[in-house]
């Protein structure tokens, strides 16, 4: 085959030939089905969003990796998604204001995200997601964002997968009452982020007395407590704090309606999990398969995101990565 | 992905180590034996670069220092030691459970002896130093308020400044020999250096006990060697 010279891809995009298209077609329409089963439905939102108003739902995470333009019939900055919660978010709050309460939206998109071109990761990712909005935050709506997540892929016949939960509601608990600099509790978070015990403990010692000793022992715990659901039952023993504790029994009401479900196996705990947007305001959680190093599906309670378009109420919600899930179905041993 | 020869196990029960090749590789083993996980065949072979305890159902493999991080980010191991150096200057998405507190140096800002007697680093606003760290030399010199030139180079940094390539380099330094023979002396700190146990992501998660069970008895080794 010749190529013309000249004719090419920016970086981070790609085509999908025929063979791949059916595949994904395939874990689409599976994914889909498990949703309308559960009585949710499809939305569409647009490629372009005005940045002010995405901003809104952004966290800096996710602002430096948008690409922006500025619309010549208006003189005004948009940009393509990175990411279609926000989107939702959006509707919700200005369309959708009159709709009964609790409303079950899915999507199926594609967004953009700047990566670092080095590792040739793509910027085009395409999500199918699912966005459960409620009056009050309540665990049966996370449990059954999980449990979703469970049933297509096994219904995928994904491998040997895990969902591994956190929650970010009850480490911002710990962390906003030490008395520390912002500047200290950033390097906490990241070395807890790591898992790094070590370089915790260094920067503790160096903090010094300040952070006292049941405090300091939780903090140290915080990279240990990954595994099953014992650990929920750990960190309730070192935490007193009001809200900490809050976060940490909804969390084992949800790990409870999934077990009551029979998909107890299928879920791990991991409480010192930093990770995902930063509008997540509770429950976080990720699906791994063996053998491929990055999440095939996340998401997580977004309670204070609808509010920031206009409308106060509750969200939990979660996408997949279907191209993740089409390599887990090839490379999956056996 | 699996090499002909090696036996195929489910993947649950096989923990895939990648090892550093190098001065690193006799420290890790001794601690690696000390907790009864033993590949130290790896040593005294230096062509294989493969030891699987089929028993253990733990699998060993040797690749460069530097290609570490990335086998674990992807997966193709679930865990592996490297340098602190090399997780900072390469920023991967890696979980580092442990300091092994092996291979342990420092990472200096070093200029020629002349320079260095009248020299400042409080007075640098603009420099040109040779590294094999592009990164964390740009990280350290803007947190500063320094403008730096980098020149990246791959080897013998130490005769940057000798033949006018840099005035200063971003290098590691053990005992400092290296240095002194060629007429350098240390003027700044950049970072502590030890070797960190890593981990994938994934790995972690959908193998939690296995991860945690080597993470424990790498940990104990570790406080044993302290004492």
């Amino acid at each position: 085959m010749i190529i013309q010279p000249g004719i090419s891809l920016p970086q981070g995009v790609r085509d999908i030939l025929p063979d791949e298209a059916r595949k994904i077609g395939a874990v689409e329409s599976a994914i889909l089905s498990v949703f309308e089963a559960h009585g949710f439905e499809k939305v569409i939102t647009p490629l372009l969003e005005y940045v002010d108003v995405l901003s809104l739902g952004m966290g800096e995470s996710l602002k430096d990796r948008v690409l922006k333009f500025i619309d010549p019939s208006t003189g005004k900055v948009v940009a393509i998604r990175p990411d279609i919660t926000p989107q939702i978010a959006r509707v919700v709050a200005t369309r959708m204001r009159d709709f009964p309460l609790p409303l079950k939206l899915c999507y199926n998109e594609n967004v953009l995200r700047y990566q670092e071109p080095r590792d040739g990761k793509s910027r085009e990712v395409l999500q199918i997601g699912a966005e459960y909005i409620s009056a009050k935050a309540e665990p049966q709506a996370d449990a059954e964002m999980i449990i979703m997540g469970i049933e297509a892929l096994k219904k995928l016949g994904v491998k040997s997968f895990k969902i591994d939960i956190g929650d970010v509601g009850f480490l911002r608990a710990i962390l906003n009452r030490l008395p520390v600099t912002e500047d200290a509790r950033r390097v906490i978070k990241e070395t807890i982020a790591i898992k790094d015990a070590s370089g915790l403990e260094s920067v503790l010692d160096a903090i010094g007395a300040s952070i006292g000793e049941r405090d300091r022992r939780l903090l140290l715990n915080l990279t240990t407590f990954y595994g099953e659901d014992e650990v929920i039952e750990k960190a309730l023993s070192f935490s007193d704090d009001g809200d900490a504790r809050a976060s940490l029994n909804h969390l084992q009401r949800v790990v409870g309606i999934i077990a009551e479900w029979g998909l107890g196996a299928f879920v791990t705990i991991d409480l010192g999990e930093f990770r995902g947007f930063d509008y997540y305001t509770g429950i976080i959680f990720e699906g791994f398969a063996s053998g491929i190093g990055k999440p095939i599906l996340s998401g997580g309670r977004y309670d204070t995101l609808i509010e920031r378009y206009g409308y106060g109420c509750a969200a939990t919600g979660f996408a997949f990565d279907v191209e993740n899930i089409v390599s887990a179905l090839d490379r999956a041993p056996g | 992905m699996t090499p002909q020869g090696l036996k195929k196990r489910t993947w649950e029960d096989t923990l895939t180590i990648a090892l550093p090749k190098g001065r690193i590789l006799k420290e890790a083993s001794a601690l690696f034996k000390a907790t009864g996980m033993d590949f130290s065949v790896l040593l005294h072979d230096e062509r294989k670069l493969i030891y699987e305890d089929v028993a253990g159902g733990l699998r060993f493999m040797v690749i460069r220092s530097q290609d570490v991080p990335t086998y674990v980010e992807y997966g193709a191991a679930d865990l592996g030691i490297a340098g602190k150096d090399v997780l900072m200057e390469q920023g991967k998405d890696l979980y580092e459970p442990l300091d092994l507190g092996i291979g342990a140096c420092r990472m200096v800002v070093a200029e020629p002896r002349e320079l260095g007697v009248r020299d400042n680093p409080g007075r640098w606003t603009h420099i040109r130093v040779a590294t094999k760290y592009p990164n964390i030399t740009l990280k350290h010199f803007i947190g500063k308020g320094i403008h730096v030139e980098i020149i990246k180079l791959y080897g013998s940094i130490e005769l940057a400044p000798l033949l006018g390539l840099s005035e200063r380099i971003v290098d590691l330094v053990q005992t400092g020999e290296t240095l002194k023979k060629n007429g350098l002396i240390e003027v700044e700190d950049v970072m502590r250096i030890t070797s960190r146990l890593v981990c994938n992501r994934a790995s972690l998660k959908t193998k939690p006990k296995r991860v945690k069970e080597v993470v424990e008895k790498l940990s104990r080794a570790v406080v044993a060697l302290r004492k």
